[in-house]
C-alpha cells in the first residue's frame, strides 16, 4: 500500500508476514479425559491426535496509512473475514505480527449481540459501550441515534417486537455512531427500504470520510468500487493481487458479473435520485 | 454488533505485559461489564413481576424447608441452626454458581469474542459482578433470619468483607482457568459439575463440623472450601474464625493466582480460536 512515511501522524495498520492457522479439533482432542489418557499413555491410545490445522491466512503482508481505502475481494472461504478479524485483533496470528495504531471500529455482523428482550434504548446503551463509549458519551449521542432510526416510541419497547427493517436501522445507527480512525467492515446491509438505504449511505459516507483508514470486505464489486481506492484479492488465504481497484477486480476475474453489475447500477441510480432530491 | 479497540499489537510470544494490559483494559471498561452483568440478571428474570427478587424468595423457601427438616434431624436449636444454614447456603451458592457458570463463560460469549477485540478478563469480571448481585439479593434472607432469631453479630460482621475479597481473588482465577479449559475441552464442564455436587455434601453447609465427632479432621480439615465458608460465614454469625483461617485462605488464593496466571498469559490469545 501507499505507506505514509510520516508514521507519527494518523492511524496505521501493518501486517507483517501474518499466518493464521485454525486448529481442527477432531476425535478426542476436544476431550480432556481422552487427552489426559493420551498423555498418560504416551499418545498410544488416542490415534490421530496429531494437531491438524487449516491455514486460513498465509504470509500476508500489508501496510495501510492515513487515506487508504482498501477493498478485500475473493470467493467465500478465501480468508476475507479471517483477515478482517486478524486486523481487528480478534485472532492473534500464529506467526507474523499485526501492528495497529489509532482507534479501531469493527462493523462485521452488526445485528449480532443485540438483546432482543431489552428495549431499543437499552440496546443503544449496551451496543454503545461495546463501541467503547462511556455512559455519558452515549447519553450525548442517544438523541442523534434515536433521530436517525426514526423509531420514535418503539425505542421504549423490547426489540423483539421490531421488524427486520427496524432492527437494521437501530443496529446500523449505533454501529455508525462512533468516530473511529480505522474502520473495518464486513459486507453490507441489504435490508431496509429505499429511503433508509439512502440515509444509511449518507451516514456511512460521513463515517468513512472521517476515518483515516477503511478496510471493506465484500462480494459486491459495486460497493468496492464505490468506497475503495485500492483492493487486494485473496485466494486460499494468500494475497493474489494488490493494487488499484479495477486492476485487482480484473485480475480476480470478478469484473462485472451480472449480479454485481445490477447491484452497481441500482446503487448508482439510487444515488443519482438521492442527489437530485437533496 | 460493532466494537472498538485502540492501538494494539498481536503476534509474537505472549508476554506478561499483554496479560496485565488485558486486566487493566477490563477494569477501565467496568461500565460495560457491569451493564452486561445487570443485563444477565434481567434476562434471567424478565417477565416475572418480582424480577431478581425471585432469587431471594427461592432462597427463603429453600432455607425455611431445609431448616425444618435438617434442624429436626440434627437436633440443633433452630435459633442457631437457621442462621448457620442460611449463611452457609448462600455463601456456597455464591461460590459454586460462580464456578459452575465459569465453564460456560467464554463459549457463551463466543459471539462477542469473535466480533471485536475485547479483553477476555472482561467476561470474568462480568461473571463475578453477576454473582455478587445475586449474592446481594440472597443476603436479604440472612437479614430477615438474623432479625427473627435475634442474631446480633455487631461490628464483627464487617470482617466478612476481607473474607469475601480473598474468596473473590480465588473465584477470579478459578473462573478464568475453568472458562479457558471449558472452551478448549468440551467435556470439562461435566467434570466440574459432578465435582461440585460431591463437594456440597462433604462440606459443612447442612451439618456442623462438631456433629462429625472425632472423625471430623479427615473430611473438614482437609477441605479448603470449609475455610472459605468460615471466613465469610463466621463473622456474620458473630464469631471470628481463627487467624490461621485467613492466612490459609490467603495462601490458597496466592497459589491459585500463581497457577492460573501463566496459563492465562500463554493461552489468552487462543481463546478466540476455541470458542
Amino acid at each position: 500500500m501507499t505507506a505514509p512515511l510520516n508514521m507519527t501522524a494518523g492511524p496505521s495498520l501493518e501486517l507483517d508476514n501474518v499466518t493464521v492457522d485454525f486448529p481442527i479439533y477432531s476425535g478426542g482432542s476436544r476431550s480432556l479425559k481422552k487427552t489426559l489418557v493420551s498423555i498418560g499413555t504416551g499418545g498410544r491410545i488416542l490415534h490421530g491426535s496429531g494437531r491438524v490445522s487449516i491455514q486460513a491466512l498465509k504470509e500476508v503482508s500489508l501496510r495501510l496509512g492515513h487515506g487508504d481505502r482498501l477493498g478485500l475481494i475473493g470467493h467465500n472461504g478465501a480468508g476475507k473475514t479471517t483477515l478482517l478479524r486478524t486486523m481487528a485483533g480478534v485472532y492473534e496470528p500464529t506467526t507474523g505480527r499485526v501492528r495497529v495504531s489509532g482507534r479501531v471500529a469493527t462493523i462485521f455482523d452488526f445485528e449480532l449481540g443485540l438483546d432482543y428482550d431489552a428495549t431499543g434504548f437499552e440496546n443503544i446503551t449496551l451496543q454503545g459501550m461495546l463501541l467503547g463509549l462511556s455512559r455519558r458519551g452515549i447519553a450525548r449521542l442517544t438523541d442523534e441515534i434515536a433521530a436517525f432510526t426514526d423509531l420514535g416510541g418503539y425505542l421504549n419497547m423490547p426489540i423483539r417486537t421490531y421488524s427486520a427493517g427496524m432492527l437494521t436501522r437501530l443496529a446500523f445507527a449505533v454501529a455508525t455512531s462512533s468516530d473511529p480512525e480505522l474502520l473495518l467492515m464486513d459486507e453490507w446491509i441489504e435490508t431496509g427500504d429505499a429511503d433508509f438505504f439512502q440515509r444509511a449511505e449518507e451516514r456511512l459516507r460521513t463515517l468513512i470520510d472521517r476515518a483515516g483508514i477503511l478496510v471493506l470486505a465484500s462480494h459486491n464489486m459495486a460497493l468496492i468500487r464505490h468506497y475503495c481506492t485500492s483492493a487486494v484479492w485473496l485466494e486460499h488465504g494468500q494475497l493474489k493481487a494488490i493494487g488499484p481497484v479495477e486492476e485487482v477486480i480484473e485480475a480476480a476475474g470478478l469484473a462485472e458479473s451480472k449480479a454485481a453489475l445490477a447491484g452497481r447500477q441500482e446503487l448508482d441510480a439510487g444515488l443519482a435520485e438521492y442527489r437530485e432530491r437533496a | 454488533m460493532a466494537g472498538s479497540a485502540t492501538g494494539y499489537q498481536t503476534g509474537g510470544r505472549p508476554t506478561t505485559g499483554e496479560a496485565i494490559a488485558d486486566i487493566r483494559d477490563a477494569i477501565s471498561r467496568r461500565e460495560l461489564w457491569m451493564a452486561m452483568a445487570w443485563q444477565d440478571i434481567r434476562q434471567r428474570y424478565r417477565g416475572s413481576m418480582l424480577g431478581p427478587f425471585w432469587v431471594t424468595i427461592n432462597m427463603g423457601i429453600m432455607v425455611g424447608l431445609m431448616s425444618l427438616i435438617y434442624g429436626r434431624l440434627f437436633h440443633t436449636p433452630q435459633s442457631e441452626y437457621v442462621p448457620f444454614l442460611t449463611l452457609g447456603f448462600l455463601s456456597w451458592l455464591w461460590m459454586s454458581n460462580t464456578i459452575t457458570e465459569s465453564t460456560q463463560l467464554f463459549v457463551m460469549a463466543g459471539r462477542y469474542i469473535k466480533q471485536t477485540r475485547l479483553p477476555i478478563t472482561l467476561f470474568v469480571f462480568r461473571l463475578l459482578a453477576r454473582n455478587l448481585i445475586v449474592l446481594a439479593h440472597n443476603f436479604v434472607v440472612y437479614i430477615v433470619v438474623a432479625l427473627v432469631v435475634g442474631l446480633r453479630p455487631g461490628w464483627t460482621a464487617l470482617l466478612a468483607i476481607p473474607g469475601m475479597l480473598i474468596t473473590m481473588v480465588c473465584l477470579f482465577w478459578i473462573g478464568m482457568l475453568f472458562a479457558m479449559l471449558s472452551a478448549r475441552f468440551r467435556d470439562f464442564p461435566q467434570i466440574i459439575n459432578s465435582l461440585i455436587q460431591v463437594v456440597f455434601y462433604v462440606t459443612p453447609i447442612l451439618w456442623q463440623p462438631a456433629q462429625l465427632g472425632v472423625k471430623r479432621f479427615l473430611i473438614v480439615d482437609f477441605n479448603p472450601v470449609y475455610y472459605f465458608l468460615e471466613i465469610v460465614r463466621g463473622p456474620l454469625m458473630g464469631h471470628l474464625p481463627p487467624v490461621g483461617f485467613w492466612k490459609l485462605t490467603s495462601l490458597i488464593a496466592l497459589a491459585i493466582t500463581l497457577i492460573a496466571f501463566p496459563v492465562f498469559r500463554r493461552f489468552r490469545g487462543r481463546v478466540a480460536y476455541w470458542v
